[in-house]
């Protein structure tokens, strides 16, 4: 009945919000120990040396100083539209249009750093227009869902292959290099790339960009007023609404900051890693962003770790690739496979939001 | 001439779309949201490509994709409702899961050599008689055996689940599913022999893409069909016939986009690859609203 | 009593931290009615989930027919012969009557509408329960239609138990009479029937045996004859006695016009007129009380009151004057709304007691004005408030979820009626699922508040606790107001005006 449902589902939320409050660093760590295990399992399926692959796979991600820096600079991205997916989904917005927003960001990030001359201080507005450009993108399906009750699950995936296409579009014509031989960019000009951090690294600015907005949207869901509001309206429209919140406006904020922090992972890519826009520019961040939020937890500690963790085993792999000759594909197969047992072993859960799903729009 | 094949290929391309499409629509009305789809149609791809270049025959590597599109979708039923792991959670885990594994064994098994593989096709079936229908027969009536299945499920399922006391329980678990449970009726199975039957159009959608579409299969082929596959679900509002209207639109886009590509206008190319997507998000926005959605979509068993 | 049909004993239940039962012995006999009393949180409803199979015991035994029995779902239990009419009914809300019914004959072929239509009718007429047209849909139906619907489904086969959860919880006085003599005419054909309630006056009118628990125990059974009213309200809630304290003194003090509603009409999706040119005014320290049954348009007066503007809403709400177009601004005018569904609407069950107690714009205001929460103060603050309206348990960390149904009502209150800078308040049901203690200490708080010079405006279902509460009484009756001759009628005159009944 109903108070014995009730009962039950406090239990588990009690044991979860108790698991969460031990370490949200478990999901992660239980994730590293399988994800070496199943590896081990998949390469030795696939005809390779598993004690190989498995060396490789650390070395090549974590073993030296090269490998560390390539791992920290594939997180920054994850952890940036992981923070933008976590932000969305404890809003109740199931904004599953990361990759397409960092395609935008990039894009107008490169708008800003190519065909605007080359100026002293110009990477912040650089930064600033994969903001907007991200977070433009996301209203248009933060828009369709407030005004036209259309869902977003449906809008972002759709809008992802319509920003794939012009990106893939814009490096062919307007942001064409001049040389017009490949379909690619111009390089970014020095003033609108990323400051070096530390200097004489590859590591860049992005990151600690990255790391900031980890906290701080911690810090705004669980310290403000903003916070406690977007999480009410995300786990009960009904009730933040009658509560007299402007669960319209939070809805708009919530989808377009996370817009934005998808958008600023796209100009971090372009001005701190590979200088120009390519069509190829996200290998599905934006995707895996959306796995590194649920393995994280949607807590921003977890989410941290998730994206490390992602970004290890996607550069280990790629070692692995070249030294144990396994496809470097499974990656992505260790990942799902990863994520499948965490989600079973920890039940996590985001089904308060997915029950109230239905309608929650209006002002 | 040019119009009908145009619509003949219009159809073609909306099958693998409107099999997955099928498949998760009967999933979601038990209040199941298995957003694996894409991982399930990449899987059957793969298990087609796999069986039917082993065996030179395409029928079985259809069957093959059946077999395995049940498979994923037991790994999803069983670590969902039997495990209690997330809905969304485990359907993304089994995208990235199928994305890694097809493309490892396919270059593991397949794409040793670099040639492109080339697989059998589907025979197209003309039906006899109307085949031979001006217009119509070209299009409807001469496509292969699948096409012919896919079209046929439409009608089947909306009987299934507007008219028969199956299709009501089903509704039922999807909408209410205590009052169902408190009538002695399983949540958990209803919820877990409809996944399986979803796992089987899923695949058999995925085994479309290889074995008609292109016959040959790359790493990734179904390239976003699977999620376009779950649009198309919501924009049906979760009816066959809705589900119908969504994959030929899709499907019709994408025809338009060779015609149009090979008429060599002026226009990038790019403009007509995004063209199914953005004709699906303007209906959307037009039809607006998705007020017919399961209530109990996504929620663990209660 | 004849040989047991259903003898349970020892039975104990826990719900996480919470014992729900423990060593409950409990036995019905074919052809009486045994009544299951209690205050809420009392235990009555998980009793009745053990004995139909939708929970099971932690310890104690069960017998059926006299053999041991171990129900391992609700369908095994109705396989036996155990129905169930549910306080929350089982029914789906988008399937029409006769597929509700279906859905309980477990059909499984093809269904031929117009066949199961008369089918549905059919039945409906050999077990005296009258649906209306079966193809409507429940979400369309009224309340008590809607109890009438859970009841058919509950005698598709005549079951040899059949138990009832508050089932006149939304019943207008006529209703509940057609259904004690449906009820009696189903024990005469030897069905034996248990009936959970908090309300004495059933217990009179209709038991043959009773059973009283408390907080999870047993606290008395026997027969109904050996129990008169005062011993069984001693039983439920203790040593504790009701004060009543009628209301009625405020007509002096009633000031100018706070909220006021002008020609509100709202008609839904499917054509039916809800709400019909609606108008009212309560004034300053006034209690008006909207008595009426559930389903003649409270929730969506209320919802309109509180601001929300449902697509094809006509008419104005205003509020010290000034016109409210959304909750945000009723709020921010003053106003507290406790809504009749707190689940739904009052409450987010997944956070803490703490931060439920600042889902109110003026409070979460108020207790972050720069934005910043300082959680420890409020904790330390929401502890005080969860003290003050006796929420148990009163961790402020506890989810919202943890709480009974009674214990989330007290939460809603303690939020809404202890606000500062309060003008009106409009308030649905506010005593539901409280126990009669409680119940004295919200209506208390009410007269306080008006007192004070809020306007209140109270929904309330109960004659009791419209005689308690109001200084004015208007009725609603099928969505337009009914205005009796006298500002306070009698009790009788009031149930004829719920009834639809011409006084």
């Amino acid at each position: 009945m109903s108070t014995a449902g009730d009962a039950t589902r406090a239990e588990i939320r009690n044991g979860a919000s108790f698991a969460s409050r031990l370490g949200f660093a478990a999901p992660a760590l239980v994730a590293g120990g399988l994800a070496i295990g199943l590896t081990a399992l998949f390469a030795a399926a696939a005809g390779a040396d598993p004690a190989r692959a498995i060396g490789s796979l650390l070395s090549g991600s974590v073993g030296s100083g090269a490998s560390l820096a390539t791992t920290l600079l594939r997180a920054g991205p994850l952890l940036l539209t992981g923070i933008g997916v976590m932000l969305a989904f404890r809003s109740g917005v199931f904004n599953v249009g990361a990759e397409g927003q960092l395609l935008i960001g990039a894009l107008a990030a490169t708008a800003v750093g190519t065909r605007l001359g080359a100026w002293p201080g110009q990477v912040v507005l650089v930064l600033l227009a994969g903001a907007v450009g991200g977070a433009l993108w996301a209203a248009i399906a933060a828009w369709l869902r407030a005004r036209r009750q259309v869902n977003e699950v449906i809008t972002t995936i759709l809008l992802n292959f319509v920003a794939l296409y012009l990106v893939s579009w814009a490096v062919a014509g307007p942001l064409q290099e001049s040389g017009r031989t490949y379909p690619q960019s111009d390089p970014f000009p020095d003033p609108a790339m990323l400051w070096r951090v530390p200097p004489g690294t590859r590591l860049h600015f992005g990151l600690v960009l990255a790391l900031l907005a980890a906290i701080g949207a911690g810090v705004l869901l669980s310290r403000t007023a903003t916070g406690l509001r977007l999480r009410a309206a995300g786990l009960n429209p009904a009730a933040a609404r009658l509560a007299g919140f402007p669960v319209g406006r939070d809805l708009l904020l919530a989808f377009t900051l996370s817009g934005a922090l998808a958008g600023v992972a796209g100009a971090i890519e372009v001005a701190g890693v590979t200088g120009r826009l390519y069509e190829r520019i996200s290998t599905g961040t934006g995707y895996t962003a959306i796995a590194v939020a649920l393995l994280g937890g949607l807590r921003s500690g977890g989410v941290l770790l998730a994206a490390l963790f992602f970004a290890a085993l996607a550069t280990g792999a790629s070692a692995m690739e070249r030294s144990a000759g396994v496809s470097a594909v499974l990656a992505l197969a260790v990942q799902g496979a990863t994520i499948l047992i965490v989600a079973i072993t920890n039940r996590m859960s985001w089904t308060g939001l997915a029950a109230s799903s239905g309608d929650r729009d209006g002002t | 001439m040019v119009l009908e094949s145009f619509l003949a290929a219009g159809l073609l391309l909306a099958t693998p779309i409107l099999l997955a499409a099928l498949g998760e629509l009967l999933v979601e009305r038990t209040g199941v949201l298995n957003i694996g789809v894409e991982g399930t149609m990449l899987a059957g791809a793969f298990a087609a490509a796999l069986a039917a270049s082993a065996s030179g025959d395409a029928g079985l590597g259809a069957l093959a994709a059946v077999g395995m599109g049940v498979a994923v979708a037991a790994l999803f039923a069983g670590a969902t409702l039997f495990l209690g792991a997330d809905q969304i959670i485990a359907g993304a885990a089994i995208n990235l899961l199928a994305l890694g594994a097809t493309g490892t064994l396919y270059r593991a098994l397949l794409g040793g050599t670099g040639a492109p593989l080339l697989l059998p096709s589907l025979p197209p079936l003309p039906v006899p008689l109307l085949a031979d229908l001006p217009f119509v027969g070209r299009i409807f009536f001469s496509q292969n055996a699948v096409v012919y299945l896919a079209i046929v499920v439409v009608p089947i399922l909306a009987a299934l689940l507007s008219r028969t006391g199956l299709g009501l329980r089903l509704r039922a678990i999807g909408d209410h599913p205590a009052a169902a449970s408190s009538l002695g009726y399983s949540v958990r199975a209803h919820r877990f022999w409809a996944t399986l039957v979803g796992g089987a159009l899923g695949g058999l959608g995925g085994a479309t893409l290889t074995l008609a579409a292109t016959n040959t299969f790359v790493e990734g082929i179904t390239a976003g069909r699977g999620f376009v596959a779950l649009a198309v679900v919501v924009f049906g509002r979760w009816s066959p016939w809705g589900a119908l209207a969504g994959a030929l639109l899709f499907g019709l886009a994408s025809a338009l986009q060779f015609q149009l590509q090979a008429a060599a206008l002026s226009i990038p190319y790019q403009a007509f690859l995004m063209l199914p997507y953005v004709l699906t998000l303007l209906v959307l926005v037009v039809s607006r609203g998705s007020a017919s959605a399961p209530r109990a979509l996504g929620t663990r068993e209660s | 009593m004849s040989a047991p049909l259903l003898e349970a004993t020892g039975l104990r239940k826990r719900f996480g931290p919470v014992t729900a039962l423990e060593g409950v012995d409990f036995a019905c006999a074919a052809g009486e009615v045994h009544a299951l009393l209690g205050e809420n949180g009392a235990g009555k409803s998980t009793l009745a989930s053990l004995i139909t199979g939708l929970v099971r015991p932690d310890g104690g035994e069960m017998r059926w027919r006299g053999e041991s029995a171990v129900w391992r779902s609700a369908g095994q239990a109705r396989g036996e012969g155990i129905s169930m009419v549910h306080q929350h009914f089982m029914l789906v809300p988008t399937l029409s009557i006769a597929e509700n019914v279906a859905l309980a004959r477990r059909d499984l072929g093809l269904l031929d509408r117009e066949r199961l239509h008369a089918e549905v009718r059919t039945l409906a007429a050999e077990r005296r329960v009258d649906i209306g047209d079966p193809s409507r849909r429940i979400e369309d139906l009224a309340v008590g239609e809607q109890q009438r619907v859970e009841i058919l489904k509950a005698l598709v086969v005549p079951p040899a138990l059949l138990v009832l959860d508050e089932p006149t919880a939304v019943l207008v006085p006529s209703e509940v009479r057609d259904l004690f003599s449906l009820l009696r005419s189903l024990v005469d054909g030897g069905t034996a029937i248990v009936i959970v309630t908090h309300k004495l006056a059933e217990v009179e009118a209709l038991a043959d045996r009773v059973t009283v628990l408390r907080r999870g125990r047993l606290v008395g059974t026997g027969p109904a004859s050996d129990f008169d009213a005062s011993a069984l309200a001693r039983l439920m809630v203790g040593e504790r006695t009701r004060t009543s304290v009628a209301g009625g003194d405020a007509a002096a003090r009633a000031g100018a016009v706070v909220l006021e509603a002008r020609g509100l009409s709202w008609t839904d999706r499917s054509g039916g007129r809800r709400l019909d040119d609606v108008s009212l005014a309560v004034r300053e320290g006034e209690i008006l009380v909207v008595a009426g049954v559930e389903g003649n348009g409270q929730s969506e007066l209320a919802a309109a009151l509180a601001g929300e503007r449902a697509e094809g809403l006509e008419g104005e709400v205003k509020l010290c004057g000034r016109s409210i177009a959304s909750p945000a601004e009723a709020r921010a005018a003053g106003l507290a709304v406790v809504p009749a569904d707190r689940r739904r609407d009052g409450l987010v069950s997944e956070l803490a007691l703490w931060e439920n107690l600042l889902l109110a714009r003026d409070r979460i205001e108020s207790a972050a004005p720069r934005g910043w929460l300082r959680p420890s103060e409020q904790r330390a603050s929401a502890r005080a408030s969860l003290e003050e309206f006796h929420v148990r348990p009163a961790d402020p960390d506890l989810p919202a979820a943890a709480l009974s149904g009674g214990n989330q009502q007290r939460l809603v209150l303690a939020r809404e009626l202890s606000r500062e800078g309060l003008r009106a308040v409009v308030a649905a049901t506010p005593t539901r699922g409280l126990d009669l203690v409680a119940t004295e200490g919200v209506h208390d708080r009410i007269r306080g508040l008006a007192r004070g010079g809020a306007a209140v405006l109270v929904f309330s279902t109960d004659l009791d606790e419209v005689e308690a509460l109001a200084d004015r009484i208007l009725v609603l009756f099928r969505g337009r107001i009914v205005v009796p001759e006298a500002a306070r009628p009698e009790r009788a005159v009031v149930g004829r005006l719920m009834a639809g009944v011409a006084a």
